[in-house]
């Protein structure tokens, strides 16, 4: 890294342009991927990221540069780029008096994962192998994949903002492809933390694998489920992922501050039901989604989105900030330095209630239960989601039936928030890639088991 | 450190770690994107970059490593990191590195014509792209997304077997989506173009585009559900037809994970559907003189009227079936692992413009818009159940927009029952040209 000194000369560079705000993120980061097909290592690869991304504002406007070269020289350069985009010529050369924030490490990490070797590494992803090619003799197929990163940043800004953050994090993903007469279901489960070699002592790898086996298992022998709207109850864990298309990216400020947001404008309003109370928190110990500081410095802190119901807050980052005239929630993330940041979830939840899980049930005549979640996708501008349920349940005269499969649930995040009438006290979180303007990050989602009380089910009967 | 340099350290330690062989991939590009909010540049992105992949061969086992810059500390990193990825390879599986034999193509891909665009013209027409948004009707409340990238890319790759090759490619793009409003109705519509010079973007005709597509689809209504005859708009069957390519990869093909595993040389599809693989297709900025491991490409036919021709291969997997890699080893970023994919698809067109087909499709829906294919859709299964909406159509002729509904089938139930093909190829953003196409029949699901 270069010392304040430089990192003052490059951003006093881009001031000198005529810029209102400059910043410099640099990122160093190691990884390790390996792909385990059928109990073999097909792929493994490692190695280095190195770069830097520089940013401008000049008014509403921001100018994003990125490079590899992170030598003075090298940065220098892109600084005089931007410069040359905003277009002024000023006087600048006041040294910056950056001042490091304090805070304590939310995320310790026991074992760092580039001192432990690949071979135990793969000795974890055969395990998983194991619990899920075990299951039972429909279990066809076995895809394992391991990844970890340690990720540096320093963030230096024209502010004074001198900042710097290690994110670790370590996630192993199991699919599990049932076949039953040239029929195939899929069941995945994908654990991970902002935790090193550790994550192993919490989390075992053989019942991850059994885990994926069973979503497959259970829907290859699943009818069809039904189609049509009914009442739809979304189990805990990555059932949240429901909140987080639905309503967590609306709330977004990338979206609210260009007004293309159905949430836009209604702050201390009622969006939801009373039982809902929502948060993004990237302030809990190692959760995937964690992080000490933002990706602009900025240090994170838990947002109350959703309070009874009443809108309370957006997640806001320093651009969206200057459109909205609000603050910065400690919210801007972005995949790596090729990415300028922007606001994004982070670990993001749906509070407990007061109903036990077999309750919510029990209280359901006709419906679906939705056990296990896939991914899914919103347009915030008009809320409309979407997203496939990889291991559902009939549910009829307040009991779990039987398994079916092929759903998809569809609607208006807007809508949705505000027909959901019973939350249960069983909140969990699980893990998931969000992808959005700043590229691909991990995200927490998180609910307890709750109930919708209608939903439109895409299916086949 | 120079490249040339570079590339003979890497090599020489290679050898003396043990491998028997060693290849790097390197390639370096630049990217330009400009954003406009509000008749406002918005977002302005200016990037370089380069990057290296290695991969060392050792009896028929291989490890890869990957770095940002050429240093010494990088090459030997490269060099032990893959050693101890190489360690942990099992499995039958031989991999191979190519020796730069073959009939390499004639490629053109690069014109330089973007990047010698002057960036004030840049600005202009992103702007102008979403006034011709804006200005198209006064119920458009917004365009979120606006957008003008370009760019360049250049790529080696040389290995111990005597392959030393590079091309130069760049290529455009335009993005644009409108939201309008009415009453409680809100609507976007979406448009897109790829392209190879700065001429051939059309801004006006896409932000019009964008906006008749939002406009057209205000005050949708909902469908009954139950079985309905489906015309897909040619790019939304692009999207669909792209989400499951993957069982064309002779990968998937021999690990059982591809549906048509044991449908060579048989009928898979109604005899309207054709479908290439064009690796040199002039319009793409994917397309490419040879593959990520080097094998030159070439154009193939995978389903011929119905019948499937052939997989695409890649250089293990075509020495385990006895016959020659398709150039179709392709990489997602340069440090991922190159895997079988189609470079470019094309669906080959019909005779039918769009509005025959919506007269042929008699009652029915067209689907203009299609949700969740990263996860309502399963490309082992072939299965999927998407959201959707478009137009219901009755005594040929749309009578309304209609929303939130889905789609439910399976992808070989789909390719059978195609009835209809369309002369209106569009080129998609999932490297798909697709012409419309109508299918006999689909579980549609929504009130």
């Amino acid at each position: 890294m270069l010392s304040d000194e430089a990192y003052s000369k490059i951003i006093n560079r881009i001031l000198s342009g005529g810029a209102d705000f400059a910043e410099v993120f640099v990122e160093e980061r190691y990884t390790n991927n390996i792909s385990m097909i059928q109990g073999e290592i097909e792929d493994s690869s490692s190695g280095k990221l190195l770069g830097a991304g520089l940013r401008a504002f000049k008014g509403n406007r921001s100018i994003y540069a990125y490079t590899n070269d992170v030598s003075f020289e090298g940065l220098m350069d892109v600084a005089g780029r931007l410069k040359a985009v905003v277009g002024q010529e000023i006087d600048r050369d006041l040294a910056l008096d950056f001042r490091a924030g304090e805070h304590k490490d939310i995320c310790p990490i026991l074992l760092m994962p580039n001192s432990v070797s690949k071979k135990d590494k793969a000795a974890v992803m055969r395990l998983a192998h194991e619990g899920a090619s075990g299951f039972s003799g429909r279990i066809s197929q076995v895809v394992v994949n391991y990844f970890d990163y340690s990720q540096n940043v320093w963030i230096y800004n024209s502010e004074g903002v001198k900042a710097s953050d290690s994110r670790v994090r370590t996630r192993l993903m199991v699919s599990a492809v049932a076949s039953v007469n040239g029929d195939k279901e899929v069941g995945f489960y994908g654990p991970g933390a902002a935790q090193g070699f550790e994550l192993f002592n919490r989390i075992d790898p053989r019942a991850a694998g059994e885990r994926a086996a069973r979503i497959a298992d259970r829907m290859i022998r699943a009818e069809y489920a039904p189609a049509g709207k009914m009442p739809v109850i979304i189990s805990n864990e990555f059932g949240g992922v429901i909140f987080h298309e639905a309503c967590g990216h609306a709330l977004e400020a990338t979206s609210v501050a260009k007004g293309a947001s159905v949430f836009a404008g209604k702050l201390g309003e009622k969006v939801a039901g009373e039982c809902v109370s929502a948060v993004d928190d990237p302030t809990i110990p190692n959760a995937w989604g964690s992080a000490n500081v933002d990706d602009e410095g900025t240090p994170t802190r838990r947002n109350l989105l959703i309070e009874k119901g009443i809108l309370k807050s957006y997640m806001i980052d320093r651009l969206g900030g200057l459109k909205m005239k609000m603050e910065p929630t400690g919210s801007s993330r972005r995949q790596n330095y090729t990415f300028a940041p922007t606001s994004r979830m982070s670990n993001t939840f749906i509070l407990p209630g007061d109903h036990y899980p077999e309750e919510i049930i029990a209280a359901t005549d006709y419906g679906l239960y939705a056990r296990s979640m896939g991914g899914g996708s919103v347009m915030p501008a008009t809320g409309e989601f979407n997203f496939a349920v990889n291991e559902g349940y009939l549910i009829e005269k307040g009991r779990i039936t039987k398994p079916v499969r092929g759903a998809t649930l569809i609607g208006k995040g807007n809508e949705v928030l505000m027909k959901i009438d019973m939350v249960g006290n069983d909140l969990a979180r699980g893990q998931g890639m969000c992808g959005s303007i700043s590229g691909s990050i991990p995200a927490d989602v998180g609910q307890p088991t709750l109930r919708v009380s209608e939903l439109i089910v895409g299916g086949r009967s | 450190m120079e490249w040339k340099k570079f590339k003979d350290t890497v090599f020489a330690l290679a050898k003396k770690k043990g491998f028997d062989e060693a290849e790097i991939y390197y390639s370096s590009g630049s990217e330009f994107q400009l954003s406009s909010l509000r008749g406002e540049i918005d977002s302005y992105n200016d990037a370089t970059s380069i990057g290296v992949y290695f991969r060392g061969l050792k009896s028929g086992k291989i490890g890869a490593a990957f770095a940002e810059e050429l240093t010494d500390e990088t090459a030997s990193m490269l060099v032990d990191e893959a050693f101890e990825n190489y360690s942990i390879a099992s499995g039958n599986d031989v991999y191979f590195l190519h020796d730069g034999s073959g009939e390499y193509p004639l490629f053109e891909g690069f014109s330089g014509a973007f990047s010698a665009q002057p960036v004030e013209e840049k600005i202009e027409r992103v702007i102008a792209l979403e006034r011709s948004a804006l200005e198209y009707d006064k119920r458009i409340i917004m365009a979120p997304t606006c957008r003008l990238g370009d760019s360049r890319s250049e790529v080696f790759i040389v290995n111990t077997l005597g392959l030393d090759r590079h091309y130069s490619s760049d290529g455009g793009v335009a993005v644009v989506v409108a939201l309008a409003g009415e009453g409680n109705s809100k609507k976007t519509g979406f448009t897109f173009t790829i392209a190879r010079e700065p001429g051939d973007i059309d801004v006006s005709a896409l932000g019009k585009e964008a906006s008749k597509r939002a406009i057209d689809q205000l005050g949708a209504g909902r469908v009954k559900s139950g079985k309905y005859r489906v015309l897909f708009r040619n790019d939304m069957f692009g999207q669909l037809f792209a989400t499951f390519t993957s069982m064309y990869s002779a990968e998937n093909v021999q690990k059982g994970l591809s549906i048509i595993a044991d449908k060579e040389g048989t009928k898979i599809a109604s005899e309207l559907l054709t479908v290439y693989d064009d690796p040199l297709l002039p319009i793409s900025p994917n397309s490419r003189p040879f593959d990520d491991e080097g094998v030159p490409t070439v154009k193939k036919t995978l389903v011929e009227k119905g019948l499937l021709k052939t997989f695409l291969y890649d250089l293990k997997t075509a020495a385990k079936a006895g016959t020659k890699s398709t150039g179709n080893a392709i990489k997602s970023s340069y440090r991922s692992k190159p895997s079988i994919s189609m470079i470019n698809t094309v669906v080959k067109p019909g005779e039918k413009s769009f509005n025959t087909l919506v007269g042929e499709l008699d009652e029915g829906i067209v689907v203009t818009e299609l949700t969740g294919l990263h996860s309502g859709a399963n490309p082992i299964s072939g299965e999927f159940s998407l959201g959707a909406s478009g137009f219901y159509v009755k005594n040929g002729s749309i009578v309304n927009p209609v929303e939130q509904f889905t789609i439910s089938s399976s992808i070989l139930k789909v390719y059978n029952s195609i009835v209809a093909v369309g002369s209106d190829a569009m080129p998609s953003i999932f490297r798909v040209s697709s012409p419309s196409v109508m299918v006999s029949e689909i579980d549609v699901a929504s009130e």
